[in-house]
């Protein structure tokens, strides 16, 4: 499949300079080009762009949505939320799927191939994970704040699809 | 406060801005009515006001599969507001304010000044920020909890030509190439002593032209940028700290002997 | 939060305990032979603060008022309902009591309103609980189309 954006250098220059902001006109030094800066343009993972409109709905859901006095996603949650979306991201699965909680935080959840995994996102760096194996029935929970190796590992787990589907009784 | 006595020191480095900032929750109940009420609490030194686009948030997070440089992620209801920049009068000293992020720049222009060094700033960073923490919780009964932080440092190197890189940088050799512009960037994860990564230092060079286009620079910038331990100013400012030295020491790493001796290295 | 958590010696483990759900929380569950729609865990689940509870409406009450419990619950904004006993939270180690809600600016009164706490602060159930609620849990009044666990 073509790509839809030119993979090129990029990088991070988001730090809040004065000369660098949109604005050139007072700067002694100017770049290459007119522009402040030749940006790289980085795509949003499927992921990401599948899940925006949820992401948006659950930031505006109304007080007691969940029929009690439930608050909407808070915006710092989604952002971080929508950051571990994209750190986890991996094209051969499916987005997972977001479930509002009613302290304003986020649940992303996978329930597929064998596998449930539950990502608690409480607040930025405040994750909790859980995961089970419909197979062997093992269950295990960990706790992130920065490092999600372990959990990319769960997410590559779970997208190795079963060559013989076998059905699990409830 | 007092620097550090491994650090690499010079006379003249040819520093040009360093940033220091903290990105916190934001404060639930501030809207941009009270933009007046702070910036009174920084008037006498930063007499003057002008109003910028927001910026956006960032969490450095690390492994998962998808490993590129983070792209901008925006998804829910936006903050509203504006970002504030607060300068003072010789207009070399700066604080950004916006809702969820409070930073303080220096620059060398355009009153050319010496540097007033990574300590002063740093002090004065911190009386600020709890200046505003005070004002938060006098207003709305809420804390200031720090969720990123960062700390860069800009440089501007003169060149004859681009590809005279090599004689300023360690990262490059243009050899006989003509260069005629230059855009790297690079980032380095940074472990705390257990091995956890925190932050990540980001190097960037950028070739950059005067106005008049008549002369050439390499702008050189570091960035140390991640989660501090906990949520507290004191652990940001640490974590300040910590960036500074990483980045004076990478410096000395990736410029060459050549350029210490012209910036007057202090053996 | 009003209520100081306390369990209620007064709610007896037999009585009938309905918990609000909403479609927010249903998930698509892959796993067995066919795709299903069913309710996410998450749907069990505690309130901001660390002494706060999830909130429940204690059927009892509404009977004792001659109040019709699947009526109240589903207004004013529907939503479906799921209960269980009074009992099964107590088994998970949780408390239950009675916390009426009154002239409260976020919610309409309810003076049915109960809380299932945990036993000491916390951010959240644990997930034995909160799964162990779901378990528990039957329709009470459903969600088109979806199970309950």
């Amino acid at each position: 499949m073509k790509p839809q954006f030119q993979t090129i250098a990029v990088y991070q220059d988001e730090v809040a300079t004065f000369d660098y902001s949109e604005d050139v006109t007072s700067t002694v030094w100017t770049p290459l080009s007119s522009k402040p800066y030749v940006r790289g343009e980085v795509p949003k993972s499927r992921w990401n762009r599948e899940l925006e409109e949820m992401f948006n709905e659950l930031t505006s859901l109304p007080r007691g949505w969940d029929g009690y006095g439930g608050k909407p996603l808070s915006f710092d949650c989604a952002q971080f939320a929508a950051a571990v979306v994209e750190r986890l991201f991996i094209s051969s699965l499916d987005a997972p799927q977001l479930v509002p909680v009613s302290d304003g935080s986020v649940r992303l959840e996978w329930h597929q191939n064998q596998y449930d995994i539950e990502i608690d996102i409480e607040g930025p760096y405040e994750v909790q994970a859980y995961r089970r194996n419909l197979r062997s029935g093992y269950e295990e929970e960990i706790e992130i704040e920065t490092d999600f190796t372990a959990l990319a590992e769960w997410i590559n787990d779970l997208s190795e699809v079963d060559q013989v589907p076998q059905a699990v009784g409830n | 406060m007092n620097r550090p006595a491994h650090l690499p020191d010079f006379l003249d480095p040819p520093l040009d801005e360093v940033v220091l900032g903290v990105q916190f929750s934001p404060i639930q109940d501030y809207s941009s009515v009270f933009a007046g009420n702070v910036h009174s609490l920084f008037q006498s030194e930063y007499p003057m006001v002008a109003e910028q686009p927001l910026l956006e948030r960032r969490f450095e997070t690390f492994g998962g599969g998808n490993v590129q440089a983070g792209p901008r992620i925006q998804v829910g209801q936006p903050p509203i507001g504006s970002r504030l920049w607060f300068l003072s009068q010789d207009e070399n000293h700066l604080l950004q304010f916006q809702a969820d992020m409070f930073l303080s720049n220096w620059r060398r222009r355009p009153n050319t000044q010496q540097y007033p060094r990574f300590e002063g700033l740093s002090e004065a960073f911190e009386r600020n920020l709890r200046q505003l923490e005070d004002f938060f919780r006098d207003s709305f009964e809420a804390k200031i909890e720090v969720n990123q932080a960062e700390v860069s440092y800009i440089n501007v190197i003169p060149v004859d030509g681009f590809a005279d890189a090599e004689a300023r940088l360690e990262v490059w050799n243009g050899g006989k190439i003509d260069v005629e512009s230059v855009n790297l960037s690079f980032s380095e994860i940074i472990r705390d002593k257990d091995g956890k990564p925190f932050a990540r230092l980001l190097h960037q060079v950028t070739s950059v032209y005067t106005m008049d286009g008549k002369e050439r620079a390499l702008r050189l910038s570091l960035s140390f940028k991640g989660k501090p331990q906990n949520d507290t100013i004191g652990e940001a400012m640490d974590f300040l700290g910590r960036g500074r030295e990483a980045i004076v020491l990478r410096f000395k790493e990736v410029t060459t002997s050549k350029a210490h001796k012209a910036w007057g290295i202090i053996e | 939060m009003a209520v100081v958590p306390y369990d209620d010696t007064a709610i007896e483990n037999d009585d009938t305990v309905i918990r609000r759900v909403s479609q927010y929380h249903i998930v698509t569950d892959k796993n067995g032979a066919e795709p299903r729609r069913r309710l996410s865990s998450s749907a069990f689940n505690k309130s901001e603060g660390p002494r706060a509870g999830m909130s429940i409406d204690l059927e009892n009450l509404m009977f004792e008022d001659q109040v019709n419990p699947r009526e109240f619950v589903i207004t004013p904004v529907f939503t479906g309902a799921v209960s269980f006993c009074a009992g099964n939270a107590r088994d998970l180690d949780l408390m239950i009591g009675r916390e009426p809600i009154m002239d409260d600016p976020n919610q309409p009164d309810n003076p049915y309103h109960g809380e299932v706490w945990r036993k000491e602060e916390a951010r959240k159930f644990t997930n034995s609980q909160s799964k162990g609620l779901q378990r528990s849990a039957k329709w009470y009044d459903p969600l088109d189309g979806v199970d309950n666990c």
